[in-house]
């Protein structure tokens, strides 16, 4: 017993059950915050403009290199895509058609993804929708006896978001491709403009093609009809979207608009391989892009930690900013050696580190928990429970005084 | 002083020696006790009216069973838990004979010993679902074999009935202040007996099938065997509860006291110093025996740690032998501390950790589970000359506070009250606590009704309940307490006033010696005798006057 009295060691029971009970609320209610380490990245962003003292000069000399990055077509830049092709019919009721997708695929897709495939990972998924309808009627042409939407009202025709085509929501962007088949009542579809061309670019998005099938097979034939051989030109100029989603060969564009027609079958044939050039400026260019995102991002989370004190900042951000960090400082190195693969690989790398640092979703669980909150939590625990210990503490004090007093 | 201490500690040898002999006789013919009791029985505590008291007690559980209320009860979210469902026990032993871990489904939750206990009344269930697949279509088969577990849940009550009536006849030999001696035709003892048996909430928990019935047993056991001294028993009592339902695991504390008044009585040591000696020397012989005490209850407290360690530990062995894992801590113990499962029930959790922000769910489940513990250590240092008083509130606080509380839990502490009479009878919120107790029954499934199936009320009015529920109970822990503490206090009043008038006593035998003194200068032998007789008369002078005292003390205290 620490005294004689009862009374004096029930108070001091109670105080030290308190007291022992202050480390447990620490632990379960304080924010952990890792120590993440920005000093690098905030010493980049502040010594930017002069070259000679920053930390990796040459970013800055790769950046004037490749020059200004637009956004008006291409998709953003990321270490993965998904590429969707979607046969899409209007009304099976006339048509049911069908599509050797993986032949096709091998021949005009894979060959292209493959001389691509050191800027970013590509997954190809098809599939084929039924009941797709248009918007509005498209317009009669009595000369031509055909069907025709007028190329500046595309918007009000054709939206993508009213065909169901359910792809699965990731991280990595999607490109979708769709060959769109019209109904009976509506063929033949064109789309009328000064090119001549069926098919048109959404951008950022993907690109729809209009095929038109052969009337004569169809009356032959109940049941479902093969578009393979005649879906073969889609294909290609699908890989030409593709391109230009990508941002690759603008330049090349303006140079062959000038060559004669009789040299478009070739310059078709040619341009199914690319070259050397077009694959180096666009190892540079994605390696510029991936630098320049990589260090934002992770100059918005430094300053985003620093400016929430109440947000979660758990150990893996920390480890996922130091590989972002190392993979930058190892893009520099692989720069100086005039290595370009390597310096795409580590840009590569330093992106996918730096955004899943940034969108980890442990880092949301308090960010709209504000402290006056806290005070709404403690106060109804914390004022009951004192105010008995602090009541008897005064009341073992009086007592004291007043047996020194008696005596 | 020598001599009187030897005397002392040979009257302690003596005790333990006839209670070890008691314990072998026990043990080697326990049909002998069971005959000893009835004959005691028959001319002592109205043994007949018991009888007829348990088997009206047994028919009225019986014509329930009958009519088909076991069902409707053992739906109820008052009377059964997650933990204590029978239906998950069966669901258990399903898996179990299917070769998987009972804790498969996530529908068990008990120890696994609990599985092993019912496995003999359950496993018939299947041999009756063969022979009706096969053809036979005995309904009377079917009854019959349901029967069986309900049989044991009727045994149950009945034994925890038998075990409170004898601990009423314990309690005045062991704790005199708790309760004063009584006669051998009282009707205690059967009034505690059937206040247990017809309470309705435990005619509910024994209807609804509940497993903690097996948890008040161990509790009641643990009471009963530290009141007869004991010890292992006592101690293994209270592991199995803790065993059984974490939170009795407080109760080793008041037993701990029972026996030490049992093994070390505080009043012998005082008469034998009164009569013998004078006050001074009376004084420094207490302190020599307390000082002598001290190590031997060191001993003996540690003695029943390790008793309690021991029983635990085997308990737990035995359930990792019949399993052949340890699962059964995360999905019965944690599954207590970490409330996993927040079904409505009376008790104060599941509505708050339904709202609670999961940022301090770690915190307030803290609090809320260390607030069943944290009063053990204060009320042992208040209580500690009333270890009933102090067993019966711990029961109170665990059926209030613990995470998945039942009416059963309050059937328990409920009918220890009697028990507790003599110090409680001054209490002042008794009508208030019956009247509420009685309004919560009724209306807690009226909103709940309302709640649930009609959707015209919110978990907030069943919540409501279950706080007015709470209140009641901590209003009775509350008043009791304060109640027994004026008594104290006035006792304490009492033997101040006592020790004032032996004081006086003695200045007067002082001054009558002096002049005993005088005289015997003055007179011869014949006057010697004379003086012998006068100090005959003054001793017996003192002790009517002590009477006197005594019986003025008693009708202050009544009229009190």
């Amino acid at each position: 017993m620490f005294s004689k009295s009862k009374r004096v060691n029930i108070v001091i029971t109670f105080v030290l059950l308190f007291i022992a009970g202050i480390p447990v609320w620490w632990n379960t209610t304080t924010t952990y915050r890792s120590n993440v380490d920005f000093t690098e990245i905030n010493e980049y962003y502040n010594l930017k403009d002069n070259i000679t003292q920053s930390k990796w000069p040459l970013f800055k000399q790769l950046f004037n290199q490749v020059g200004p990055i637009q956004h008006d077509i291409e998709v953003k830049t990321a270490t993965e895509y998904s590429l969707s092709f979607t046969l899409l019919n209007s009304d099976p009721s006339d048509i049911i058609p069908k599509w050797d997708f993986p032949y096709l695929s091998n021949k005009y897709i894979q060959p292209f993804i493959e001389q691509i495939s050191d800027i970013a990972n590509f997954t190809v998924q098809s599939k084929i929708s039924h009941y797709a309808t248009l918007l509005k009627s498209p317009l009669y042409d009595s000369k031509e006896n055909s069907y025709y939407i007028p190329s500046a009202f595309l918007s009000e025709y054709i939206n993508p978001n009213e065909w169901q085509l359910d792809t699965p929501s990731t991280n990595q962007p999607t490109l979708n491709f769709i060959i769109y088949i019209p109904k009976t009542t509506q063929s033949p579809l064109y789309i009328r403009s000064n090119q001549n061309s069926n098919s048109f670019l959404i951008p950022q998005w993907g690109g729809i093609i209009i095929h038109n099938v052969n009337n004569n097979k169809n009356k032959n034939n109940n049941g479902p009809i093969d578009l393979t051989n005649e879906l073969e030109d889609q294909m290609v100029s699908f890989k030409y979207q593709l391109k230009e989603l990508l941002g690759i060969n603008n330049e090349n564009n303006k140079n062959n608009n000038k060559n004669n027609e009789k040299k478009e079958k070739k310059y078709l044939e040619k341009d199914i391989i690319l070259s050397n050039d077009e694959i180096d400026s666009t190892i540079k260019r994605y390696t510029a892009e991936n630098i320049n995102v990589s260090i934002s991002t992770l100059y918005s989370l430094s300053s985003l930690i620093e400016s929430l004190p109440n947000m979660l900042v758990l150990d893996n951000i920390r480890d996922q900013v130091k590989v972002a960090i190392e993979s930058l400082g190892r893009a520099h190195q692989c720069l100086e050696q005039s290595d370009y693969n390597c310096a795409l690989q580590a840009s590569k790398q330093s992106l996918a580190s730096s955004e899943s640092a940034f969108f980890d979703k442990n880092m949301l669980s308090q960010l709209y928990f504000p402290d006056e909150h806290k005070y709404a939590v403690y106060t109804p625990l914390f004022v009951p429970v004192c105010f008995p210990i602090i009541a008897g503490i005064f009341q073992e004090f009086k007592h004291y005084r007043n047996k020194k007093l008696k005596k | 002083m020598t001599t009187s201490v030897r005397a002392s500690k040979q009257q302690q040898h003596t005790k333990s020696q006839h209670e070890q002999q008691q314990q072998q006789q026990q043990q080697q013919q326990t049909e002998t006790t069971i005959k000893d009791d009835n004959k005691n029985g028959k001319g002592n505590y109205n043994f007949k009216s018991f009888l007829l008291i348990l088997f009206s007690a047994i028919l009225i559980r019986i014509i329930l069973f009958y009519q088909g209320f076991d069902q409707l009860f053992s739906n109820r979210n008052e009377i059964t838990t997650p933990l204590t469902s029978f239906k998950r026990l069966v669901e258990g032993l399903h898996l179990r004979e299917l070769g998987l871990s009972p804790y498969a489904g996530s529908a068990y939750h008990q120890p696994p010993l609990v599985l092993l206990l019912f496995y003999p009344f359950v496993n018939s269930i299947n041999i009756s679902n063969n022979n009706n697949n096969s053809g036979d279509g005995n309904n009377y088969l079917i009854f019959g074999i349901f029967e069986k577990s309900q049989i044991l849940f009727l045994i149950i009550d009945c034994i925890i009935a038998i075990v409170l009536r004898e601990i009423a006849k314990q309690i005045p030999r062991v704790l005199p202040k708790e309760m004063k001696p009584i006669s051998a035709n009282s009707n205690l003892p059967n009034i505690t007996a059937a206040l247990y048996l017809f309470n309705p909430f435990t005619i509910f928990t024994c209807i609804g099938m509940s497993t903690i019935n097996l948890t008040n047993l161990a509790i009641v056991l643990s009471l009963y065997y530290s009141l007869k001294g004991m010890i292992f028993q006592s101690v293994f009592s209270v592991a199995m509860a803790s065993y059984l339902s974490i939170y009795p695991v407080v109760l080793i504390f008041p037993c701990a006291l029972i026996l030490k008044h049992h093994f070390f009585p505080p009043q012998q040591t005082q008469p034998v110093a009164q009569n013998q000696l004078p006050s001074d020397q009376s004084k420094q012989l207490k302190q020599l025996l307390e000082r002598n005490e001290r190590p031997m209850l060191l001993l003996f407290y540690f003695r029943i740690l390790i008793f309690f360690l021991l029983s635990i530990s085997s308990l737990f062995y035995l359930s990792f032998t019949f399993l052949n894992s340890w699962e059964f801590f995360e999905k019965s113990y944690k599954f207590t501390f970490f409330v996993e499962d927040l079904t409505p029930n009376i008790g104060l959790f599941w509505y708050y950790f339904i709202e609670v922000f999961d940022h301090f769910r770690n915190l307030f489940l803290f609090i809320f589970q260390y607030h069943v513990f944290i009063y053990c250590i204060p009320l042992a240092i208040r209580l500690k000359d009333h270890p009933l008083f102090y067993f019966w509130s711990l029961c109170a606080i665990i059926a209030t506070f613990k995470s998945y509380p039942a009416l059963g839990d309050t059937a328990l502490h409920v009918s220890l009250l009697p028990l507790l009479y003599q110090p409680l009878k001054g209490v002042k919120y008794s009508f208030i606590v019956i009247v509420v107790a009685i309004f919560v029954t009724v209306l807690a499934p009226i909103l709940w009704q309302m709640w649930i199936y009609q959707g015209t009320g919110n978990a907030n009015f069943y919540y409501t309940i279950n706080l007015v529920f709470t209140i009641a109970q901590v209003l009775l822990i509350v008043d009791s307490l304060s109640v027994l503490l004026k008594l104290d206090y006035v006792n304490k009043i009492n033997l101040k006033n006592k020790l004032l008038e032996n004081n006086q006593i003695e200045q007067q035998q002082q001054q009558q010696q002096h002049q005993q003194e005088k005289e015997k200068e003055q007179q011869e032998k014949e006057q010697q005798e004379e003086q012998q007789d006068e100090k005959t008369d003054l001793e017996s002078s003192s002790q009517k006057i002590d009477d006197n005292n005594n019986e003025n003390n008693s009708e202050e205290n009544e009229e009190k």
